[in-house]
């Protein structure tokens, strides 16, 4: 089936591949060929995906997943690909992330808004670490 | 009449001008090159956000529709978001954004509506701000030097903020879209609330959506508002590489009639000169 990962500024992946395990809002769930057409939210963490044994992975900030029996869809605005993961630059930024957000998790203005995705960028990265 | 001295500075200072107008002309098609590739890359994301929010809209029942959906039912305030260079030198692209701008400001005002602006773009802020000064409520300049998402989502989470705090009840970008390097579009597009591009295909299938409609609808309308604000931003910077390259291709023909017309001139004058001056020696031998 087929595999996609877009992010705002490219398509970052494009590619056949067996199985798909995602990290859902709801749980971790995996993806074969023929499954039932669903869309989920993302939680930052690790999508791997499967190609004739060879594992593939992907770090993801959240997002959205499309699944229909023949295709895979990830809408993700931050992908950190296993190159990119640094767990200074990680511990770095959600430091910082953190620090910026401190007593206004809910808020909903632009900065917060700014460093809640700095944030799920910084877990997607450690997920990819560990 | 000018001197040959003159003439000659003249076509000098020309030709050093047809000079940085060839220049700028090949640098900016380059980078139009470049700005077309970011289009290009930007635009599989803008269309499949566009698809999935059709399709859950096509879904959806009319009341459980977040705002930023369907939209404020009473529209008191309206907010125009305008796109334009940072730099000028690039024909009439600004000058036609901010026409257009004026338009619609006039006619939302006929309608009775309130109506605020957001600059990005240098120039397009300085046109805008001669007539709309206190209408302008936030520029952004120096933007388009390295457009990136991140931008795009600082100005997007902006509006998102101000159209829940009720400041605006509907927010429009005005960009340039480039149809090809010749020919630059001013475009109006609604961002919230959202509106489907016409030539959208839905994934139609039905599908289960987990945890429901409107929750994946909270999370993917503001990062919509966000895209279309980086496609503008990509759109305006190639549109105005493609109108500086027209520009500068148009201005470097011009200096080189204009040397063809100065170097005649000169010719004649150098001939008339040398004639005189023959016809004082003979003149001067005949009158010995």
């Amino acid at each position: 089936m087929k595999f996609e990962i877009v992010t705002p500024e490219k398509l970052i992946v494009s590619a056949e591949v067996d199985f798909v395990s995602a990290p859902g809002t709801d749980g971790e769930f995996g993806v074969l060929e023929g499954h039932v057409p669903f869309m989920t939210t993302l939680r930052p963490g690790v999508i791997s995906t499967e190609t004739n044994g060879a594992e593939i992975l992907y770090g993801v900030s959240g997002g959205t997943v499309d699944v229909t029996p023949e295709s895979v869809t990830v809408l993700a605005e931050d992908v950190i690909l296993k190159a990119d993961a640094d767990i200074d630059t990680a511990q770095k930024l959600q430091q910082e992330a953190e620090y910026n957000l401190a007593g206004k998790e809910n808020a909903t203005d632009a900065d917060s808004a700014h460093w809640r995705r700095q944030l799920q960028k910084a877990e997607a990265m450690l997920a990819m670490c560990s | 009449m000018p001197s040959l001295k003159d003439l000659r500075l003249r076509i000098k200072s020309v030709k050093n001008t047809q000079q940085i107008t060839k220049t700028m002309k090949t640098v900016a098609a380059a980078k139009m090159v470049r700005a077309r590739e970011a289009c290009e890359n930007a635009r599989p994301y803008t269309d499949r956000l566009g698809q999935v929010i059709a399709g859950l809209n096509a879904n959806l029942s009319g009341q459980d529709a977040p705002l930023l959906l369907q939209g404020r039912e009473e529209v008191k305030t309206v907010r125009l978001i305008a796109f334009g260079s940072d730099r000028g030198l690039c024909g009439g692209m600004n000058t036609n954004l901010a026409r257009r701008a004026e338009q619609l400001i006039k006619a939302w005002e006929a309608e009775g509506k309130q109506v605020q602006i957001v600059t990005v773009g240098r120039k397009i802020n300085d046109l805008l701000k001669s007539g709309n000064r206190e209408k302008i409520v936030q520029s952004y300049n120096d933007m388009m030097k390295e457009i990136s998402y991140t931008l795009a989502a600082q100005i997007g989470a902006r509006m998102v903020e101000d159209f829940e705090a009720e400041l605006c009840d509907e927010v429009f970008i005005l960009y340039s879209f480039s149809l090809n390097v010749m020919k630059q579009d001013p475009t109006l597009r609604s961002i919230i609330p959202f509106k489907a591009e016409e030539n959208i295909t839905t994934t139609d299938a039905a599908r289960e959506y987990e945890p429901s409609e409107s929750a994946i609808l909270d999370v993917i309308l503001p990062k919509n508002v966000n895209q279309q604000i980086l496609s503008a931003m990509l759109e305006t910077y190639s549109s105005e590489q493609g109108a500086r390259m027209t520009a500068m291709d148009s201005a470097t023909r011009n200096a080189g009639d204009m040397i063809k017309r100065l170097t005649v001139d000169y010719n004649r004058s150098r001939q008339a000169q040398i004639t005189k001056e023959l016809i004082e020696i003979i003149s001067g031998a005949e009158a010995v």
